[in-house]
């Protein structure tokens, strides 16, 4: 007869009372954790497939026709130190050179052009730690060493990526307020419809001295109840989902970053119903909170 | 330890229920608050209780003005009193032994504290057979000797007992005052409201007459 067991027992006796509601607000609270967990893993996946790019890409500075030899060589270097990566010089004959191979048999619209009509260049690699958006702050600062005339990173295609990389995080966000919202009253109208079937027991605890915790707490486990069993329709929601990529994943060819398999983990399982369980149980305190007044 | 100064209590669109009461009971008292029925009685428990606000003037509990309580406050100050309902007011849908263990649980007692205590006094007013019974399936009588039960429980240093035998026989009303009466022995506070007029044959105990929302006279 402890609190506890009195709570818990009502708690039981609640979703006896209506199993569908709570079915409903558990699938609810599910299908939520799976968008968020499912979509907040993709982001960070896109993200650190941004990254990666942004490490591989090669940068080549164009350098203006008075820089020699000597001059390139050092600004390679220079250049290497400012962006914490390799350099390599290019001189105009070596860049002709390897013109003349990529056009193979057409090498003959060459013979047209004027002595040497390609700068010299340099050739860099930045650190592994450069992500995508410090490639426009690398090239500014590459452009201000002396003789550098042009810098080309790719800015159509990193711009491009940027560009949706942020337009998938605010869906990303609002799509989550949504349906943090609609779980959260899903959650607090099947507790305020609790807490009505109850309300003359209430109200004669409340004439018997019960404390707010007292009273509060059935409904809150019913809450956490709800959120658990959530994160218990997304965890094994992740498992089918994993199951079904490894099935496929050659054909899918999805790159290791992209892949949900993290999500389907002893780890995540428990993570899921922990973040359901806290979920509930704040739905829940929001809605007593204006309830029971 | 209770006392009523010029308490006013009027509900919207009605007579006032208690018009200017002054009242005071000390430990060891048993106040018997008679008169006929809406005199106001029911309205004065309730305001000890806590259950209802006066519209003007103060009601005192020990030291407590119960107007400045808070609500934890609130419910510290119920847990301190002991109440049969004139509706009984019984926990539906749970057995007779919860629904006077609960209160108990609500006051701090451990799980096994609560239904020694609770089995005490269910056995001492002839329910030791009913125990699991759910509540409904009980007469009027064996409710109210529940909620008798349930007011003793724990034995809380103030009692407020609103026609506590009306649905009693004569038997069961006569025990029933016996062990509200032994509460004062310890110091409890009994009131105790009735219309019923056998009770002015009662001289042991102090008859406060309330009429018309008014404590009209007191009977020595």
């Amino acid at each position: 007869m402890g609190a506890l067991r009195i709570a818990l027992a009502e708690t039981w006796a609640s979703i006896r009372r209506a199993p569908l509601s709570h079915l409903i607000a558990s699938l609810t609270v599910g299908a939520t954790l799976v968008v968020a967990a499912g979509s907040g893993a993709l982001a960070l996946g896109v993200r650190s497939l941004l990254d990666a790019w942004g490490s591989r890409v090669e940068l080549t500075l164009y350098l203006s026709r008075d820089v020699d030899e000597e001059q390139g060589r050092r600004l390679a270097q220079e250049a290497a130190e400012t962006v914490g990566g390799t350099a390599r010089w290019v001189s105009p004959e070596e860049a002709m050179e390897r013109l003349r191979r990529a056009l193979g048999d057409e090498e003959g619209i060459l013979l047209d052009l004027p002595v040497d009509p390609l700068p010299a260049s340099i050739e860099l690699r930045p650190g592994g730690a450069a992500g995508v958006d410090e490639l426009p702050h690398l090239a500014e600062a590459l452009m201000r060493l002396p003789g550098v005339q042009e810098v080309d990173w790719g800015r159509d295609w990193a711009e491009r990526l940027s560009a949706l990389a942020a337009l998938a995080k605010r869906a990303w966000a609002a799509l989550l307020s949504v349906l943090l919202c609609g779980a959260a009253l899903l959650v607090g109208a099947v507790v305020r419809f609790a807490v009505h079937a109850r309300r003359d027991e209430i109200e004669i605890l409340r004439l018997l001295g019960a404390s707010d915790g007292f009273i509060r707490l059935p409904f809150v486990l019913e809450g956490v109840f709800a959120g658990a069993l959530g994160g218990l329709w997304a965890a094994l929601a992740f498992q089918l989902l994993a199951g079904w990529e490894r099935r496929l994943g050659a054909s899918l060819a999805l790159p290791r970053e992209l892949s949900l398999a993290g999500l389907a983990g002893a780890d995540a399982f428990a993570a899921l119903v922990l973040v359901g369980a806290l979920f509930g149980a704040m739905a829940t305190l929001f809605a007593l909170a204006r309830e029971l007044r | 330890m209770i006392r009523l100064f010029q308490v006013h209590k009027a509900y919207p669109g009605c007579e006032a229920a208690l018009s200017d009461v002054s009242f005071e009971a000390g430990e060891g008292e048993f106040v018997i608050l008679w008169g006929p029925s809406g005199a106001g009685k029911s309205t004065l428990l309730h305001l000890v209780l806590g259950a209802e606000r006066p519209t003007q003037g103060q009601v005192w509990v020990g030291d407590c003005n119960l107007a400045r309580l808070s609500r934890a406050e609130m419910a510290r100050h119920r847990r301190g009193i002991g109440v049969v309902f004139q509706d009984f007011r019984l926990l539906p849908g749970r057995s007779v032994l919860d629904n006077v263990g609960l209160s108990l649980v609500i006051r701090g007692a451990s799980r096994r504290a609560a239904r020694d205590e609770a089995l005490r006094w269910l056995e001492e007013l002839g329910l030791g057979e009913r125990l699991d019974d759910p509540v409904e399936r009980l007469s009027g009588g064996e409710r109210q000797r529940v909620a008798i039960a349930r007011a003793l429980a724990g034995s809380p240093p103030i009692l407020l007992c609103d026609e506590p035998t009306s649905q009693l026989d004569a038997h069961w009303a006569r025990r029933a005052m016996e062990l509200l009466a032994d509460q004062t022995g310890r110091g409890a506070v009994v009131l105790l409201a009735t219309h019923d007029p056998r009770f002015l044959q009662d001289l042991r105990h102090r008859l406060v007459r309330v009429d018309a929302g008014r404590v009209a006279e007191e009977v020595a």
